[in-house]
């Protein structure tokens, strides 16, 4: 038999070789697609359950049973219903949240994703961070600590928002320490998570005013701001006043009169004052508006003349929101009692604040046409 | 029966607010933006708003604007869903909505703030 007689017998085993391989696989991606098909069918039928366990007020009768069909789920179904629990999960609270997190504690979720916290993968370890910051098991803040100064930057951001969602005071001081660094995240991020966490992070906040890194110490201040549940005014005020930042102190300030706090007035008129830098004179001005004290009036109607057009500009329209004394100061502005710089600004002030609004009617307006 | 209407680009939260509504006996309208929650308020007013604070496009403070500048919805009850309460109770208020609920909500939480908000409107 020569060589042609041999390739003459193979082409054709070769070409019925190919062909079955064709079918295997045509068969194999039809199967599989047709169990797909049937998995997703599946998810999709138990969504409905997770609503009604998630959308109850208390954990009753239907939760339960809701509860104990979830539990019985065979492995391969639960893998394909978990991704869309963890997303659900981290859009609700209440009881039945809180039953559903404990369901998947028990079926092993957190366990797993402890473990992939430490993979290769930068997706799995992605994925790890957010299901422990959505179901907030004990332990979570260590393994997301370590994720925050992961190598890739991904899994430090979703570490850090995962960190937020915690609710453990403990995450806020991980959260300050990961904005410095060579593997820093960053601060928006961070000041998001951080709000997330609300007054829990105060104690947390306070201690980084003192940190050496300036970007630290603005975040903190800044925070402390939207957060803070009182007695931050006294360390805020501090700031103001010695902080070796501008940009520290001008966060200071804006938390200050966030605040609104009686304290914070003295420090925020003495950050108004001629040898200060101009920016944060000007939003110290501002800052005295937001914290509508009447104390901060003399003040402001003083820096109405002043030369910085910010700083003056500012101070009228803060006047404007410090109650009747400073709209009383705004008109004898106007009228002529002060410099003209401020009775300009005093005078522009007042046309913005008698321009026409649309206000809704009160109660006992609705009542009448009612 | 009450009407709600509720207007999120997220379907998981569209649904978990129709849910805990309709539980609470509402009778729920909802639409994934703010075009066509107007377009159906505008057809068929209802007696509360529930309004996503970040839809793309058209925000819940955008459609809330709008409303105000419709007689027949300068008075409606709107509720926001945010996830920063704190940080837009202002921005609430400038544009006329009654109350702002924080994502992640908590159903109890969401119900009581709705019927809060008809009995205000009501009051």
């Amino acid at each position: 038999m020569n060589s042609l007689t041999v390739l003459l017998l193979a082409l054709p085993a070769l070409a019925l070789l190919l062909l079955v391989l064709a079918m295997a696989i045509v068969l194999r991606r039809a199967w599989r697609g047709r169990a797909e098909a049937r998995q997703v069918a599946r998810v999709a039928g138990l969504r409905p359950l997770l609503l009604d366990v998630l959308a109850a007020r208390e954990v009753d009768e239907r939760v339960v049973s809701g509860l104990d069909r979830l539990d019985e789920l065979d492995q391969r179904t639960w893998h394909a219903v978990e991704p869309g629990l963890v997303r659900l999960l981290g859009k609700v609270r209440g009881p039945g949240r809180d039953a559903l997190a404990e369901l998947m504690t028990r079926r092993g979720v957190v366990a797993r994703a402890h473990r992939q916290a430490a993979s290769r993968s930068a997706v799995r370890r992605c994925v790890a961070a957010d299901v422990l910051g959505t179901i907030r098991p004990a332990g979570a803040t260590d393994s997301l600590s370590r994720l925050l100064v992961d190598r890739d930057p991904e899994v430090r951001r979703v570490a850090a928002r995962a960190l937020g969602g915690l609710l453990y005071p403990a995450a806020a001081t991980a959260l300050l320490a990961s904005l410095s660094g060579p593997r820093a995240v960053p601060a928006r991020v961070v000041s998001s998570s951080l709000a997330r966490l609300g007054p829990r992070a105060q104690p947390a906040l306070l201690e980084a005013l003192g940190a050496s890194d300036p970007g630290i110490r603005a975040v903190a201040a800044e925070i402390l701001g939207l957060v803070s549940s009182g007695g931050a005014g006294d360390a805020l005020a501090a700031t103001v006043r010695a902080d070796p930042a501008v940009e520290v102190r001008i966060r200071a300030a804006r938390a200050l009169g966030r605040l609104g706090s009686p304290g914070g007035t003295t420090a925020l008129v003495e950050a108004c004052s001629p040898g200060n830098p101009g920016p944060l004179r000007a939003v110290a001005a501002r800052a005295l508006g937001d914290a509508g004290q009447a104390e901060a009036v003399p003040a402001l109607r003083g820096l109405m003349s002043d030369p910085e057009h910010h700083v003056a500009r500012n101070a009228a329209e803060s006047l404007a929101r410090c109650g009747p004394r400073g709209l009383a100061a705004l008109e004898r502005a106007a009228a002529g009692d002060d410099s003209s710089a401020a009775g300009e600004h005093a005078a522009a002030t007042l046309t913005q604040v008698r321009a026409p609004t649309r206000h809704k009617p009160s109660a006992a307006t609705l009542s009448r046409r009612a | 029966m009450t009407r709600a209407l509720v207007a999120d680009d997220d379907q998981d939260i569209r649904d978990l607010v129709a849910l805990v509504l309709s539980d609470e006996g509402f009778e729920v309208v909802v639409q994934p933006d703010g075009p066509s929650a107007l377009r159906v308020f505008r057809d068929n007013p209802v007696d509360v708003v529930v309004l996503d604070l970040m839809m793309p496009g058209m925000s819940g403070l955008d459609v809330c604007r709008v409303l105000r500048r419709d007689p027949a919805g300068a008075y409606v009850p709107v509720v926001l869903l945010t996830s920063a309460a704190r940080q837009i109770d202002a921005r609430v208020a400038i544009a006329g909505a009654d109350a702002a609920v924080a994502k992640p909500f908590a159903p109890s939480e969401l119900a009581d703030r709705v019927r809060a908000v008809l009995v205000e409107a009501a009051a």
